[in-house]
């Protein structure tokens, strides 16, 4: 059964002010939202307190290691946790709290999850390699008119079409 | 629900049609390389120290000065009146908008040329007017106006009578005490000058 | 009071961070209520059960557009000074492409994992430990990759110069584009729920 709960607000609605509080971070910050960002300044921090010395030799970890302040002491990672805050709030206003493995009626609980650590396997790594993720590349990215925005939205969605035949076992009913 | 959607629909057609139609504010145009070049060559951004100390003791309000070398150094030492924007800084805030005014002359000034060229570059390339350099800079500005070096016998009424004027500026700012000592040796090469002068004259 | 207001110094940085934690909680709390936080819902893009995913995507996209042209055009901020996503070819392809094959296997992104972690979906948590583990694998794996990171530069290029319009004419195609996905999505989805039910 697919979930079709009248909870959930009307999509043009909740697009529309979505849309509005890109604007206004647009507005204030000067740059979009985000999400794998502040993923990656957890991992970043993560290997930079295990060890500094090897995070600082990495090509890649050391570009987002200052003197100045902790790696994890970024915009992304408070927006984050504001994120956790928000839909915390939501989930419960609408009763939705609930510990639970979603998955879809042809899988077991188990192989969903197997999966859904292997999407987040490629997710981490596809969003370090494009730059962004759904919210930071391609939401944004279209926002501001950006040429990889676009194309990371194309791709991104693209990509999505192109394997879904492939793992519809995982989903359709 | 339907008519909703529809009158939505109509809203953000309108909204693309009005993006369509309203001219393009685009960030102001950049100058082209040519252009740049042309401006390059031309040499009326240089004012000169002389020129700015006379502004600066006229008080004269069009003057904006500029010092882009670091903050160290502009705390160190800097012209009266002059505001801190090191070069790293010059693009960040659209501090030109907010500072000039129409008739201003705003002026940039380092130790010598370089970076205040280097700044005027690329203030030049956003298409500002009235951006000038100060010739020599700092250095510049303690060989003529504060130490202003004396003019040899031989020289032009004009360039003694600048010379007069760099050492009244001298006076004016650095409060006297340095320019007392050359104040005597000024004055007692002018009054040799004048005599040689007057010989000439009687001459005829 | 032109903006982006951080940057021309109208908000002190020191506001930064409170602002991000406030934007978060609003991006956070709009997501979940709009149905992000389930997995299956997510999906339904791909299969065409469930078309929220592009309702909410695209009116957010052009919401967020449309005002920031209009904004620019008010003179209420500066269009030059707002962030542009810099365009590295083979990088975005080829991470957009392995990206697109996380969100079919996994039924998250990286935003909308974290509404699922927020109301205790544990298939949530395991992908973002997930999302862990894989930027891990590409951080120390750097060097293998790092040719196809930075090839192809373009540098921070907009979408309608590529194409050469005016970006209002972009604007009012990417609309009529979206309305039209709005239409026909609809009709599909009532139709392939008839043939799923």
């Amino acid at each position: 059964m697919i979930d079709r709960s009248k909870k959930y607000a009307n999509p043009y609605l909740s697009g529309f002010l979505l849309g509005i509080i890109l604007l206004a971070t647009f507005y204030i910050t000067g740059r979009g939202l985000g999400a794998s960002g502040a993923v990656k300044s957890t991992v970043v921090a993560a290997v930079n307190a295990v060890s500094h010395t090897h995070a600082d030799n990495s090509a890649y970890y050391s570009k987002f290691i200052s003197d100045d302040h902790h790696p994890m002491s970024n915009w992304l990672v408070f927006e984050v946790l504001g994120v956790l805050a928000g839909a915390f709030l939501s989930g419960a206003i609408a009763g939705r709290l609930k510990l639970k493995v979603e998955h879809g009626p042809r899988i077991t609980y188990k192989s969903r999850l197997v999966w859904a650590g292997v999407g987040g396997v490629l997710f981490g790594f596809g969003s370090q390699l494009g730059r962004g993720c759904t919210s930071g590349a391609a939401l944004s990215g279209m926002a501001n008119l950006s040429l990889a925005g676009f194309l990371a939205m194309l791709t991104i969605f693209g990509g999505g079409y192109l394997f879904a035949y492939f793992f519809r076992k995982l989903w359709l009913s | 629900m339907n008519k909703a959607y529809i009158v939505l629909i109509f809203l953000l057609i309108l909204a693309g049609i009005g993006l369509l139609v309203l001219p393009e504010r685009d960030h102001p145009e950049e100058a082209t390389p040519r252009e740049l070049l042309s401006d390059l060559r031309n040499p009326s951004r240089f004012i000169s120290t002389d020129r700015v100390a006379e502004m600066l003791i006229d008080k004269d309000p069009t003057l904006v000065l500029v010092d882009v070398r670091d903050m160290y150094d502009y705390l160190d030492f800097s012209l009266p009146g002059a505001h801190s924007i090191p070069l790293e800084e010059i693009l960040l805030y659209y501090w030109v908008d907010s500072l000039s005014f129409e008739k201003s002359k705003v002026v940039l000034f380092s130790n010598s040329d370089i970076r205040a060229e280097q700044a005027w570059m690329l203030l030049q390339r956003q298409n500002h007017k009235n951006i000038h350099v100060m010739k020599g800079g700092l250095n510049q500005w303690f060989e003529t106006i504060i130490r202003p070096t004396a003019p040899p016998e031989t020289a032009s009424d004009d360039e003694i009578d600048l010379y007069q004027f760099r050492k009244g500026a001298s006076v004016y700012f650095t409060g006297g005490t340095a320019a007392i000592e050359q104040e005597i040796e000024g004055e007692a090469v002018t009054v040799t000058r004048r005599k040689k002068t007057q010989v000439v004259e009687g001459g005829c | 009071m032109t903006g982006p207001l951080i940057p021309m110094g109208v908000i002190g940085q020191g506001w930064d961070l409170v602002i991000a934690l406030l934007i978060g909680i609003a991006f956070g709390f709009v997501l979940e209520s709009a149905g992000f936080s389930s997995s299956r819902k997510l999906a339904g893009v791909f299969y065409g059960y469930d078309f929220t995913v592009l309702r909410v995507f695209f009116t957010a996209a052009i919401t967020a557009m449309v005002g920031l042209l209009y904004f620019g055009y008010m003179g209420w901020i500066d269009l030059s000074a707002i962030y542009i996503n810099q365009t590295y070819l083979w990088a975005v392809l080829a991470g957009g492409v392995i990206m697109g094959l996380g969100f079919i296997t996994g039924g998250y992104c990286p935003g909308t994992s974290l509404t699922g972690v927020a109301i205790g979906k544990i298939d949530a948590m395991v992908f973002t430990g997930g999302m862990f583990i894989g930027i891990l694998f590409f951080s120390e794996a750097f060097s293998l990759f790092e040719s196809l990171y930075y090839g192809h530069y373009l540098g921070p290029v907009k979408v309608y110069e590529v194409l050469g319009i005016s970006s209002g004419l972009f604007a009012m195609l990417l609309i009529i584009v979206a309305i039209a996905a709005f239409i026909i999505t609809a009709w599909l989805q009532k139709r392939i729920v008839k043939v799923e039910k």
